[in-house]
């Protein structure tokens, strides 16, 4: 049923015509973000470079494979480099219903052993980085349920004509959780994807800013090839490269057990 | 002597070079691995505890899609040679013939930690060769994780994956239906390795034989331990699974205690001997764990059928008491954050039966406490663990500081504080309270 919707809600809502004429709500933006095909599975491989206050770098490397269950979506994600961190497996549930918190293990090649552990919170960071748990999740799609959207008009960066959306929680246990009192996309109709996004912390300061530096199509889908993150207040900076991103490859449905964590690379 | 450790370490990498030449089918072999050293230093009269240099390389790759091998060795140079004063002598008692350390000098040992090929074949999954297994969900009371034996050079001190004895066996895994079943074999005969001179040699009077007042002489002889390659082998097996949330396994090993007890025999009037016995046993249990929101429920409960504990009756027949022990912790992780982990879990193990003057309580019980929290974006983590024996009264504290340099350099500094009754398990390193100091260099 998603596959069937998809291609519909894109032709109805993301016509030219009706980007051009300024006639889309937010929530109609948003919903041509979320209506981007992003394949039944994927294989790729991500650098993380992470930059501190004192531009001092350093490089973490992973493989990381993606699936459909209907609508659950597992991911495991294994760190290739640097040496200490090699071999740290991460499984991910991540159900359809945003009540169900997901179901999470880690592996810890010191300890040898799957560990289950709690769904963080989803504004937390990802292991390290500046970006967090529901936009490592989420891959540049956006949870409506989360917000209440408001269409603010275009601007032009770079030469491309972007759709502003302000986005604030839909209720303060939600700005709790994430962490922000509002965001603002600014979503190329090109691609439907938000090439810069600005966060707002509870007290209202300027917190973080996603830049969507690079992007592909790939085996047919659009993808984000290069993103950068910066932290406001700590300085700190994280920039994703994806790379052998493959669409086409089997990723087979035995892959995402704690078995294969176990395992490791 | 330094110089032949370098030797050794040097020619361990030969070695994996020349193994790792690729046959026309193989993919390029990786060699990785890490260089630490470590220096420990005695907060009881400044002695140094350990000045070690440990190279630990690592080869891996794969012959095809669906055959994979990893061999890890390691080498090891301890200026000082407090925890295994001069050669620890023949292994005999502890290790199997094919599972032995080779010493060079007083001061370097070398070893092949592991040593395994994997291999996939449809459903199965087949990892054969030397490994370490790990069952369970506690973290550092063991219960489940009973398959591979320990080394107590360092005492419980250091990471469980670097005390773990890898073994000999064979592990072979099979989805069935959602349940993944998993069987060992275990044909290396490998019990856990005390030192029996040292810092961490024990002490402490439960682990001491109860000798008749009449006793005039006292025969100690080598530990009996089995070594029939196919009648004291052990075999595990394994069935875990994922439903309603809960991560389950259901766990049985036939096996041979890795700790030996000393029996007592009386060779002739006044003439004693004790003889280190190992004794077979069946571990059943089960682990069950979940996520409930920031909480993490952890458990897990096993059944030995035999256990076997000193006891200082000078009218028991041989001074050891078989029972059948239950035991079983629960744990309970608290994520504050992502950066922030609170965990504690409670130990404890009864036995059935119990008799007069035994080395341990009948029931006996151990709580942890573990907390840590990182900084800078995972670049520094500070951590406390606190192991609190319930019966004795005595326990551990382990302090660190985590700071990664670089990407390839990481630095460490700790404190292991020791406390309680000197004749207590952790009591008896009371004198024994150590700051530490370790890089690493990893490639």
């Amino acid at each position: 049923m998603r596959n069937l919707l998809l291609p519909l809600s894109l032709v109805l809502l993301g016509s030219p015509a009706a980007v051009a004429q300024g006639a889309l709500t937010g929530d109609e933006i948003v919903a041509n973000v979320n209506a981007r095909e992003d394949g039944e599975h994927v294989t790729r491989r991500f650098v993380v470079e992470l930059t501190d206050r004192n531009g001092r770098i350093r490089t973490e490397e992973t493989i990381a494979q993606r699936r459909y269950f209907d609508d659950e979506k597992r991911t495991i994600i294994f760190y290739t480099e640097p040496n200490s961190v090699r071999g740290t497996g991460f499984l991910t549930f991540d159900y359809a219903e945003p009540e169900a918190d997901d179901d999470q293990w880690l592996y810890l090649p010191a300890l040898r052993k799957v560990r289950r552990i709690s769904a963080s919170d989803r504004g937390d960071y990802f292991l390290g980085t500046d970006f967090t748990y529901e936009e490592i999740k989420k891959e540049q799609k956006i949870e409506t349920e989360d917000y209440v959207f408001s269409a603010q008009g275009s601007e032009t960066v770079d030469g491309r004509e972007l759709l502003i959306v302000e986005g604030r929680p839909s209720s303060e246990a939600v700005g709790r959780e994430l962490g922000i009192s509002r965001v603002v996309w600014r979503i190329d109709p090109q691609i439907w994807m938000s090439r810069v996004t600005d966060y707002y912390d509870q007290n209202g300061n300027h917190a973080r800013t996603i830049e969507l530096e690079a992007v592909e199509t790939i085996d047919g889908f659009l993808t984000a090839t290069q993103m950068s993150v910066v932290n406001h207040k700590t300085g700190h900076s994280t920039r994703i490269s994806f790379h052998d991103t493959d669409y086409k490859a089997d990723v087979p449905e035995n892959l995402f057990t704690q078995s294969r964590l176990r395992r490791g690379l | 002597m330094a110089l032949r450790a370098l030797i050794g370490c040097g020619l361990i990498w030969l070695s994996y070079a020349v193994l790792a030449q690729p046959a026309a089918f193989a993919q390029v072999p990786e060699l990785r691995g890490s260089l630490t050293s470590r220096f420990a230093g005695e907060l009881n009269g400044g002695d140094a505890q350990l000045a070690e240099i440990l190279f630990e390389p690592e080869l891996s790759g794969s012959w095809g899609a669906n055959v994979s091998y990893t061999l890890i060795g390691r080498a090891r140079f301890d200026a000082v040679d407090e925890l295994e004063p001069g050669k620890p002598g023949a292994q005999a008692g502890a290790r199997s013939a094919w599972n032995r350390r080779v010493f060079e000098g007083d001061d370097a040992d070398f070893e092949l930690r592991e040593a395994y090929a994997d291999i996939y074949a449809g459903d199965w999954f087949v990892r054969a060769g030397k490994q370490q297994v790990v069952w369970g969900q506690a973290d550092g009371l063991r219960v489940l994780d009973q398959v591979n034996p320990l080394s107590f050079r360092e005492f419980i001190l250091g990471d469980f994956e670097d005390r773990r004895i890898p073994l000999w066996m064979l592990n072979i895994e099979r989805p069935i239906g959602s349940v993944t079943a998993q069987f060992l074999w275990i044909p290396d005969t490998t019990y856990n390795e005390f030192p029996r001179q040292g810092a961490f040699a024990f002490t402490s009077t439960w682990s001491q034989p109860g000798i008749p007042a009449t006793a005039q002489t006292v025969t100690l002889n080598p530990a009996r331990r089995p070594e029939r390659m196919l009648a004291d082998s052990d075999i595990g097996l394994r069935l875990s699974g994922f439903s309603g949330g809960w991560d389950w396994s259901v766990n049985a090993l036939y096996a041979f205690h890795d700790t030996p007890v000393a029996k007592r025999q009386t060779i002739a009037p006044g003439h004693v001997g004790i003889t280190p016995t190992y004794y077979r046993s069946t571990l059943l249990g089960g682990s069950a764990s979940n996520a409930f929101g920031k909480l993490t429920l952890r458990t897990e409960i096993g059944y030995q059928s035999r256990s076997a504990v000193l006891t200082r009756d000078a009218s028991d027949a041989d001074g050891v008491v078989i029972s059948p022990e239950v035991s079983g912790v629960v744990g309970l992780d608290y994520q504050l954050d992502a950066d922030t982990l609170l965990s504690t879990q409670v130990f404890a193990s009864h036995r059935t039966r119990h008799g007069p003057k035994l080395a341990t309580d009948r029931t006996t019980s151990t709580i942890s406490l573990l907390g840590s929290r990182e900084f800078y974006n995972d670049q520094l983590k500070l951590q406390f663990l606190l192991l609190q024996n319930i019966n004795d009264g005595d326990g551990l504290l382990q302090v660190s500081v985590q700071r990664n340099l670089t990407d390839a350099v990481t630095l460490q500094l700790g404190a292991d504080i020791f406390h309680g009754d000197r004749n207590a398990f952790y009591g008896q390193f009371d004198d024994r309270d150590r700051v530490w100091v370790a890089f690493e260099y990893g490639f």
